[in-house]
């Protein structure tokens, strides 16, 4: 490892200001669990770190409102958010995918904002906040801007953000009657990285789908939303035939990418699989365990 | 992973072979190459220096012209050696020449390999980049072609 500065900033404005737009090797650091690894790796060599582990007093709260709209602060590791009873009450299936995502140890460090920065596709809570409908706060030199999940993560390890804006904080909106489910399938053992994420929000009403979410990952260079599979499903009852037509549309709408965890299609065959289940698993009736 | 495509440029075909064929002129179409040195006639050494996101990604590359057959087939193997990461970038090309009225097409295919911790954590972002330098690539040849004669790809 070549020898670095690191800074730790007390403010968020201070910490923006030590970010240098014009140089991609100074990046800022909050859990380091991604970033040690690329650095390890030797593919990412800093010249600078700027450190935010000093903002956590400001940016590590959840709160919720009344009708279940959930705020979390960009700082907040992930254990905080898989414990907390605001989100287990509001999203639950956030504390649902924290259980296979990574290890305590992991969670432990880790944050929210930092996780969806670094916007590796093989993680598993972006297609969930995606799923979700969720957005981040972003702050920049001089201005604050608002933007999806979706609109976030560009590619793999992209984002829409400048080099010099910070995530601030995480808005889940209040997910009213929506059923949410996540499908994490690994293709070595059971805590390796996902050969292919799939989530799914859906509002049922009896057997018929009144709106989806579908959103796939892993086996993409970034989560995606399944839109075509998504319309083919929205108004449908779904039974069988349906689902099936669904989970084929699905699995031919995606632009697969294949690694060592399988070729493109092994794991097109795995979304076809996974599409069905989600959509199963999302329109049982609510308390069943998925 | 495999990746295969056709670029027209507007130029003989005999222009366009020994255009490609011509490691120096080659290498400044593509993104990211420097230090290009040739060890013999069929024979090259190169440094492949390329960026995703805010990663770095850096290979000592050996490229050998395994065929050469004018003014049709160009034949070449490379081997990668990334710096600070385990790992070995193994890749046949092949680029097929053919014209029609006065202009050529390059019928290429590119068979690479990735292994080590290498191709773990770099085979899906190489492939997403290679996208970007296969456009990079055919942007650069197609402009070096259309401002007269073979010129250098900048």
């Amino acid at each position: 490892m070549t020898p670095f500065d690191l800074v730790e900033p007390a403010s968020l404005k201070e910490a923006i200001a030590l970010i240098d737009p014009d140089d991609p090797d100074v990046r800022p650091i909050a859990g380091g669990t991604a970033l040690m690894l690329m650095m390890k790796a030797g593919v990412f060599r800093p010249t600078r770190l700027v450190s935010l582990r000093r903002l956590r007093n400001g940016l590590s709260q959840i709160t919720s409102t009344m009708d279940g709209e959930l705020k979390i602060g960009a700082m907040t590791p992930l254990t905080a958010i898989e414990h907390s009873s605001e989100v287990k009450r509001a999203a639950p299936v956030i504390a649902r995918t924290m259980r296979r995502l990574a290890n305590v140890r992991v969670r432990n460090a880790a944050t929210i904002g930092g996780a969806l920065a670094h916007a590796d596709p093989h993680m598993d809570l972006p297609p969930v906040l995606i799923a979700l409908g969720a957005s981040v706060s972003i702050a920049g030199i001089s201005s604050e801007r608002s933007m999806t999940v979706e609109d976030l993560l560009t590619g793999y390890y992209e984002t829409a953000l400048a080099k010099n804006e910070l995530i601030t904080g995480l808005r889940i909106p209040a997910q009213g009657n929506s059923q949410a489910v996540y499908f994490k399938v690994t293709a070595g053992s059971v805590d390796d990285w996902p050969a292919l994420g799939l989530a799914a929000a859906i509002v049922g009403e009896g057997d018929t789908v009144r709106s989806v979410r579908l959103v796939v990952s892993a086996a993409t260079s970034k989560p995606v939303r399944l839109t075509a599979a998504e319309a083919a499903l929205n108004g449908r009852i779904a039974n069988e035939v349906n689902v099936k037509k669904v989970a084929d549309i699905a699995a031919e709408e995606a632009d697969i990418i294949a690694d060592i965890r399988g070729s493109a299609c092994y794991k097109r065959e795995l979304l076809r699989v996974f599409t069905a289940r989600a959509v199963r698993a999302a329109m049982e009736p609510r308390g069943a365990p998925h | 992973m495999n990746f295969a495509g056709d670029i027209t440029v507007v130029a003989p075909r005999d222009a366009v072979f020994k255009a490609l064929s011509d490691a120096p002129f080659f290498a400044s179409c593509i993104e990211g190459v420097r230090n290009l040195e040739a060890i013999d006639a069929t024979h090259f050494r190169a440094i492949l220096e390329t960026r995703v996101a805010y990663l770095r990604f850096k290979f000592k590359a050996e490229v050998e012209l395994t065929q050469l057959s004018p003014p049709e087939l160009i034949e070449a193997k490379v081997e990668g050696t990334p710096f600070g990461i385990v790992g070995r970038l193994t890749a046949i090309t092949m680029t097929r020449l053919s014209e029609t009225g006065g202009q050529t097409t390059i019928h290429y295919s590119v068979d690479a390999t990735i292994t080590g911790k290498l191709g773990s954590m770099g085979q899906p972002v190489l492939k997403a980049k290679a996208k970007d330098m296969e456009k990079h690539f055919t942007e650069r040849l197609v402009a070096a072609f259309a401002i007269g004669g073979r010129g250098t790809a900048h």
